[in-house]
């Protein structure tokens, strides 16, 4: 075994080899005095040889360590487990393999360090889910002994799992916010990814990456700062010395920093709605590395690129123009995966940019027919916030034809309802006047002097960054185009709803929130 | 010293040479008018259990250049522009005092020089800011206030007083730091609400400069508040305690929506004298201020959480809901127009007065060199009595409130009135039952009664109040939400953070006050009051259109009438009688007052056309002598000497008729110098010649030369204006004599 650890490519020439026959001829003969620990070595090497299933001396050592399962103790088992699973992939070891696992499971409660435990399931874990299961449950009631590493590990495998065992993730946040760790930058980076990864909204532990990475900043390199970002992105949690200190960090190395490490900071800037101090050098820079590289990326990334320089109103015409090219954007009209319709999506928010604010744009646009909302644009799971509102909208208008409930409009958002106010501020029949945010208008007529039309928008709590009253960045950007389309927004966030508990008070908060809407406006 | 740049005008602040004793003191001037402020705070607590604050502004006839008219040659009394401007003056500054601050505050505003261009109110909000700024009394200002005019379109600050006369526009607007607004005070013509709100934003942007530059000059003087002997505010303890004992029980009564005023104030009442009870009895060290001063805290806090968290009040209505309104005219028939005005417990008699037009008010000459008030023939007087609110008080007198309430009315129903109204317009106000905006009803009753008293108004005028409830954020001590409550009862504005009230026609505003209790409140807040107020100020014009939707197209049959008289030159002196005499029996006995309009006409003022019947009579009586004969030109007629004089004889035509002079040039062809030379006496018969009279002084032409002559010629005979004839009547008023 050490010698293929040193030089794996002479496998070939070591099965040929005379005296490797004649040690397995001796080995063979004496299976039974082999030791526990030495056998299980001894299958995983010859597992890495490659020796054909055929060999009587694989079979001998197969058939021994099926006669000795009950008898290996459970880190033994793990180990098999783990060789099986990544050194062969022949059916006799699957079938080993099989075995080795029914007994992991029925065996979980043996384990006894933390070791063995965070091995196990770093590598074996994800074969099974009833194991998996157990190794969590023995997970928290072994937490309180772990290490900063072990909890880096489990994090960083449930993170490649994608399991998101919220009890366990709750321990492992309580120790390490309580335990007096010195936590090292590959454990901080490792844990601000797998927090991200499972979106897993800790305020304490995010507090704690961020202030501890801010005094790690200056030896980071640029990969690092470029995962860091996008990590608590993910995370949606947005502290602003941590991200100015990225920021700082981009403008520091301007000259090295690679257009990928530089798309991540910009793309994780745009999710969080972050606006760095230096806005201008950001932007320049961001402008300069990206102008003539940007044909040159991948379609989709080209448009999330430009989606986010719209979100943080930093795109330039010759951005627009680029992916709004019919040559371009050709490539995602009638897209049927859901991939594609997210990136379809986001042409629309950019050709709502490009429509919305900037006044000098000439072109090209998306054609008409694709901004005509599909009619996926309405097709979503209605949430109760959602269903209650659109009830209590109905009762307040009294009449169809005085608003509209779900409108979905021709720059990509879909308001949940929109009414057209008089001067008095009485409801206006909304479909018999013009309206420029629709693809295909009903009425004719110009809205009366003084009128003014109202979008409500409803916010749920996955719309807000962590622990705040702050939009991400895609809902501000759609905030910022219905505003730039005329109408006066009347917010219904979850957290304002949730308070109401009559009718009489979700009709009475509603007509408040319209007059406050109108007051903003007249007090600019 | 600061100078402060406004438009085109300067705005100058001093301190530091006048009156140094006062904590305070600061002499604001713009122009040649220069006001000083006087801010004096005792460093021992008051008795009162409130902010003893007490404004005074005094206007000075030297400030004129001028002397008092009156006997005593002194400024005696407070005039109502002093008093409005004093009201004024305190609504800018009081919201600022730090809460539970309750020592005896005087601010005093002398005029030093009026130069009757520039108003020297405004610099008198201002110089109250500073004097209040520099001193070591705890307040939180400074407050920057203007006024905003406009004419001609254009929006003008701190406009002069020949400005303001052609301004549609009158605003005074106090602002505090970041943009906040403390106080509003306008009249305006009507004018839209669009332009309404821009004259505020306009006016706020401007009190901004002013504060910093009293910031600047606190800065330059480095002043140090005093730290107060105490404050009164109840301890967090007792009010703990009494939110426990209080509040569920308070919130049943605040969610019973069956309580009117009356009854909610007694179950309010029994909660706290239970509650008042326990308290003392847990804490019986504890001063009794704190023990009421707890419960007033927690009903308080239960009250506006109601309608913070569930958009409800306390009489089960929505945020914008009105009361019920009813509206009653021509209450009474022997009134001129009157009308009854009820909206939910608040009720009003209105009633119309007519009078002469020299009966309006003249200001006294010194006043008006101050003011710059001219005469008035349109006036509201309000009066609330004790029993509105069903208690006892004073009656006599008139209080600082109910001015201030009458002038706001006033100012509401000011631009609708025509300008050419034959009489002068006197609109009471009474009070009968009060439960919040009565001023507001004020306007609304006294537009109903003017129209049922025939006054063409151009517009109904509809007034209404906008309450505030704030919720603020502990933290950052700004407002993070309000409901805004329309037509709002007593207990709304006591429990509430304002009282902002509009009124105006279905075109626009005519008046606006907004009494703030915060120490400001944002723009946006102020546009959405005005928002809400003309959306019920419409709703409440609809509701009084229906019962008279225009003025009467005649006045009622027992008001005024104005006619003239046409009194021949000749007559005059018999008509006016000895030192006026005839004209002083008639107005004693039917109380019409008549007033010479040019040299042969006079002015009848009547108050009933029945008094109009006998002054007609009278006068008629007076000169009925001179309607039954109609003398002929030429004519001859036998004449009876009733006096020898001097320089002729005296001769009556007829026996009823007065005396007239026959000249001694005109007795004989030959040249006499006494009537007796002829031999002429007593009761003698003459013959004598009439030809007309005098063109100049209207005295009879009568000789009796020309008979003695063998020459006479005779003489063609012409028609004489020589009697006296009752004029036509107004034509208004005709229809309303038959």
């Amino acid at each position: 075994s050490h010698l293929l650890s040193e030089k794996p490519e002479d496998k070939g020439l070591l099965i040929q080899d005379a005296h490797f026959h004649q040690l397995l001829c001796l080995l063979n003969s004496q299976i039974a005095s082999v030791w526990h620990g030495t056998l299980s070595k001894l299958l995983g090497s010859l597992y890495a040889l490659g020796i054909p299933k055929a060999s009587k001396e694989l079979q001998s050592v197969e058939q021994e360590v099926r006669w000795r399962m009950r008898k290996l103790k459970y880190k033994h088992l793990a180990f098999l487990a783990e060789s099986c699973a990544t050194l062969s992939q022949e059916q006799h070891s699957q079938e080993l393999l099989a075995e080795l696992l029914t007994h992991l499971e029925r065996r979980w409660t043996e384990i006894e360090d933390s070791h063995t435990l965070v091995t196990v399931m770093m590598k074996v874990g994800h074969l099974s889910e009833p194991l998996m299961n157990r190794l969590e449950d023995k997970c928290l009631e072994l937490v309180e002994h772990f290490g900063p590493n072990e909890l880096r590990k489990v994090l960083v495998m449930l993170a490649a799992q994608s399991r998101r065992s919220v009890p366990l993730l709750r321990a492992i946040s309580y120790h390490l916010v309580q335990k007096p760790f010195s936590l090292t930058k590959d454990v901080l980076l490792d844990v601000a990814y797998a927090y991200g990864k499972l979106s897993f909204h800790q305020t304490q532990v995010s507090q704690r990456l961020a202030t501890d990475l801010l005094s790690l900043m200056p030896s980071l390199t640029s990969g690092e700062v470029a995962h860091c970002a996008k990590s608590f992105a993910l995370l949606k949690w947005l502290s602003l010395p941590l991200f100015e200190a990225f920021a700082q960090h981009v403008l520091n190395r301007a000259q090295d920093i690679t257009l990928p490490h530089l798309c991540s900071v910009l793309l994780a800037f745009a999710r969080l709605n972050f606006h760095p101090d230096q806005e201008d050098q950001f932007f320049s820079l961001v402008h300069e590395k990206l102008g003539s590289e940007l044909p040159g990326l991948e379609p989709a990334l080209q448009v999330d690129l430009v989606w986010a320089l719209c979100v943080l109103q930093q795109a330039r015409e010759a951005e627009l123009q680029a992916v709004l090219h019919p040559e371009f954007h050709i490539q995602f009209l009638g897209g049927k995966s859901q991939k594609d319709q997210n990136t379809f999506q986001k042409l629309l928010h950019i050709n709502a940019t490009a429509l919305l604010e900037y006044p000098e744009y000439s072109g090209p646009l998306l054609p008409a027919s694709a901004v005509a909302p599909g009619p996926s644009a309405l097709d979503r799971k209605v949430t109760p916030l959602q269903k209650e509102l659109q009830e209590t909208l109905k009762g307040l208008l009294g009449s169809a034809d005085k608003g509209s409930l779900e409108v979905a409009t021709q720059y990509g958002w879909v308001l949940d309802a929109e009414v057209l106010l008089d001067s008095d501020g009485e409801f206006l029949p909304v479909r018999d006047f013009v309206a420029p945010h629709l693809a295909q208008p009903t009425g004719s007529q110009s809205p009366p002097p003084g009128s003014k039309r109202l979008a409500f928008l409803r916010w749920e709590f996955p719309n807000f960054n962590s622990r705040s009253k702050d939009l991400l960045g895609r809902f501000v950007l759609a905030r910022r185009h219905i505003v730039a389309a005329g109408f006066l927004i009347v917010d219904v966030p979850f957290y304002e709803w949730l308070e109401l508990k009559s009718e009489w008070q979700k009709g009475a908060y509603l007509k408040d929130k319209m007059r406050k809407a109108v007051a903003e406006e007249l007090a600019k | 010293a600061v100078a402060v740049d406004l438009g085109n005008r300067k705005l100058e602040i001093s301190s530091g040479k006048l009156a140094r004793f006062a904590d305070g003191s600061a002499v604001v001037q713009s122009g040649d008018t220069a006001v000083m402020v006087t801010a004096v705070s005792k460093t021992k607590p008051s008795p009162s259990q409130f902010m003893p604050l007490v404004v005074d502004y005094r206007q000075k006839a030297a400030a004129a250049g001028r002397i008092p008219t009156n006997y005593l040659r002194r400024e005696i009394g407070t005039s109502d522009k002093e008093i409005l401007t004093s009201r004024i003056i305190d609504r800018s500054i009081r919201p600022l005092f730090p809460a539970g601050y309750f020592y005896d505050t005087q601010v005093l505003c002398n005029l030093l020089a009026v130069d009757g261009v520039n108003e020297p109110d405004v610099l008198a909000i201002n110089g109250a800011s500073v004097a209040l700024s520099l001193s070591d009394i705890p307040w939180n200002g400074p407050v920057g206030a203007v006024r905003i005019g406009i004419i001609d379109g254009e929006y003008v600050v701190n406009p002069t007083r020949k400005e303001m006369s052609s301004s549609t526009l009158n605003l005074v607007v106090a602002g505090a730091p970041k943009s906040q607004i403390v106080m509003l005070e306008a009249s305006a013509e009507n004018i839209l609400q669009q332009d309404f709100c821009h004259a505020i934003k306009v006016g706020v942007k401007y009190t901004q400069q002013i504060i910093q530059g009293i910031q600047q000059l606190v800065k330059e003087t480095g002043v140090t508040k005093r730290t107060p002997q105490k404050l009164f505010t109840p301890s967090p303890e007792i009010v703990k305690y009494t939110h426990k004992l209080a509040m569920e029980r308070l919130y049943a009564v605040f969610t019973d929506y069956e309580h009117d005023k009356v009854s909610r104030d007694e179950a309010v009442n029994k909660i706290r004298l239970d509650t008042e009870e326990q308290l003392k009895e847990k804490f019986p060290e504890a001063d009794p201020y704190e023990i009421i001063e707890s419960f007033n805290v927690v009903a308080k806090e239960v009250f506006r959480s109601i309608v913070l968290n569930e958009y409800k009040r306390c009489d089960g209505r929505d945020l914008t809901s009105l009361r019920n309104v009813s509206c009653e005219v021509d209450m009474f028939k022997t009134l001129h127009g009157s009308a009854l005005f009820q909206r939910g417990q608040t009720q009003v008699l209105c009633t119309v007065t007519f009078d002469s037009l020299e009966s309006g008010i003249k200001s006294d000459q010194v006043i008006t060199a101050i003011n710059g008030i001219k005469d008035k023939n349109f006036m509201l007087h309000y009066e609330f009595p004790p029993y509105a609110t069903n208690e006892i008080g004073k009656v006599t007198g008139l209080n600082r409130r109910e001015l201030g309430h009458g002038a706001l009315a006033e100012k509401a129903l000011y631009p609708v009135i025509p300008r050419d109204f034959p009489f002068t317009i006197r609109v009471t106000s009474e009070v009968l039952e009060s439960n919040g905006s009565s001023s507001m009803a004020s306007a609304c009753g006294g537009s109903l009664a003017l129209m049922d008293s025939g006054v063409p108004i151009s517009s109904a005028v509809a007034g209404v109040a906008i309450g505030l409830v704030t919720k603020t954020d502990p933290e950052k001590g700004e407002i993070e939400d309000y409901r805004l409550l329309t037509d709002i009862l007593g207990i709304e504005d006591y429990n509430g953070d304002m009282d902002f009230k509009i009124a105006g026609t279905n075109k626009g505003i005519t008046a606006l006050q907004a009494d703030i209790k915060l120490p400001g409140i944002p723009i946006k807040i102020v546009m959405e009051a005005i928002q809400q107020a003309s959306v019920a100020k419409k709703e409440i014009l609809q509701i009084m259109n229906k019962t008279i939707s225009k003025p009467r197209a005649s006045r009622k049959e027992n008001g005024p009438v104005v006619e003239t008289v046409q009194v021949p030159l000749s007559k005059r002196a018999k008509f006016v009688g000895p030192g006026g005499y005839n004209l002083k029996k008639l107005q004693a006995e039917t109380g019409v007052t008549i007033s010479q309009v040019d040299e042969e006409t006079f002015s009848v003022f009547a108050p009933t056309p029945s008094a109009m019947h006998e002054a007609r009579d009278f006068i008629t009586e007076i000169c009925k002598d001179d309607q039954e004969q109609q003398l002929e030109f030429g004519a001859v007629y036998t004449a009876t000497i009733t006096e020898i004089r001097d320089t002729g004889v005296m001769v009556k035509l007829y026996p009823n008729m007065t005396a007239v002079l026959l000249h001694n040039t005109q007795l004989d062809q030959r040249k006499i110098k006494h009537p007796t030379a002829l031999g002429l006496e007593v009761g003698q018969e003459i013959q004598v010649k009439y030809f007309g009279r005098d063109p100049a002084d209207g005295r009879m032409r009568l000789s009796r030369k020309v008979l003695q002559s063998p020459a006479t010629t005779v003489v063609r005979t012409l028609n004489d204006r020589s009697s006296i004839v009752m004029g036509e009547p107004i034509s208004q008023s005709s229809s309303n004599s038959q």
